[in-house]
């Protein structure tokens, strides 16, 4: 059963996802392309670093982004970062994974905070992709936009959260239409919070 | 203010149309994909271990300008370490875990520190020659050997 309280599908069909993904290491991107590629994805862009993965979202409208951290020039988190924030950015809802050789507590925090989807630690699994990839398509978090933060809600909706709730005022709860715009009346406000947070450098300057 | 936004799930809409796979089909293909790789996989660590021998023996014959050179060195063991595992060496992630965290832990290197890398090199080069994990005692102590000055960095640096 899904976090949404739907069932699951019993099967997915991939082919018409668009999947952009960035790795500095050619091995890694040829082992990337050849995994999703089994999944049933087709339609797979994949580039070296975090300033071609930005140019291209530009253009490519990914569905999904999976990014590595360690690259130059701009990192993965870079990436996120302007995918999230970036004023020219054509779908800072993407859902992102950040697929990295790094699993410190500190760095999965830290791309939790960048707005990252999901955060999975290399080497990967044939299972364990896959299954990161299908909860993303069965679970679509909402996004939070506060002024420190925009992206996935950070809260595990199955998790019980210990602690005071450092939350000010309740969030505004709004439904976004099916083309992910947020209503008008709210809509500035959105781009606001979501912009106005001091993020790396627009995606069209890189 | 807080705005929370909830978003239609366009990605189930996608994904639920004919001509899918299972889950268990989609890994098992996933999985085979994977396998094939293998053999290429062998020839991309014995290169990757060779760029790392040779980064650590220009790191020793010239320790005042290693930085840079630290640096590429850490970033090859960075990617051995996230692919190993995938493709049967969890010995060399192991191994290519605690050359980074050393490196990160590192400071300004002294001598002694970039004998130390180059002894987490040669272990990764063992492990690649062998071809998976070397058997005997030897192995054994060379892993307790890396794991106890893994412990000795994180104790000097205050990390968990």
């Amino acid at each position: 059963m899904a976090a949404s309280g739907k069932k699951m599908l019993e099967k997915y069909n991939l082919q018409s996802f668009k999947v952009l993904v960035a790795d500095d290491d050619q091995n890694m991107r040829s082992i990337l392309r050849s995994t999703l590629e089994a999944y049933g994805f087709t339609d797979i862009v994949t580039v070296s670093n975090g300033a071609q993965a930005c140019k291209e979202f530009l253009i490519y409208r990914a569905d999904l982004v999976i990014t590595d951290w360690l690259m130059s020039p701009l990192n993965g988190l870079d990436v996120v970062r302007a995918i999230r924030t970036a004023p020219d950015s054509p779908d800072p809802y993407v859902p992102i994974i950040m697929l990295t050789g790094y699993s410190d507590l500190a760095r999965i925090i830290e791309a939790r905070d960048a707005g990252v989807t999901s955060f999975l630690a290399k080497p990967i699994t044939a299972g364990l992709l896959f299954a990161r990839i299908i909860e993303i398509v069965e679970n679509r978090r909402p996004f939070v936009a506060i002024e420190a933060f925009f992206g996935p809600d950070r809260r595990r909706r199955d998790a019980r959260f210990k602690g005071d709730d450092r939350r000010h005022s309740a969030p505004q709860y709004l439904d976004c239409g099916a083309d992910q715009v947020p209503p008008p009346a709210i809509a500035g406000e959105v781009e606001n919070l979501r912009t106005g947070g001091g993020a790396a450098a627009a995606l069209g300057a890189l | 203010m807080s705005l929370l936004l909830n978003l239609p799930n366009v990605l189930r809409e996608k994904a639920d149309q004919p001509g899918g796979l299972r889950p268990e089909e989609a890994i098992e293909r996933a999985r085979v994909a994977l396998v094939d790789f293998r053999d290429t996989y062998k020839e991309w660590v014995a290169a990757d271990v060779k760029r790392l021998k040779a980064e650590s023996e220009r790191i020793l014959a010239a320790p005042e300008r290693s930085q840079a050179r630290v640096e590429r060195l850490y970033r090859i063991a960075h990617e051995m370490r996230g692919q190993a595992t995938t493709f049967g060496l969890p010995l060399l992630t192991e191994i290519g875990n605690y050359l980074c965290r050393f490196v990160e832990k590192m400071g300004v290197p002294r001598d002694r520190d970039l004998e130390i890398l180059d002894l987490h090199v040669d272990a990764m080069r063992l492990v690649v020659a062998e071809g998976g994990a070397p058997d005997g005692p030897a192995t054994s102590d060379m892993m307790t050997g890396l794991r106890a000055i893994a412990e000795s960095k994180d104790r000097s640096t205050g990390a968990a």
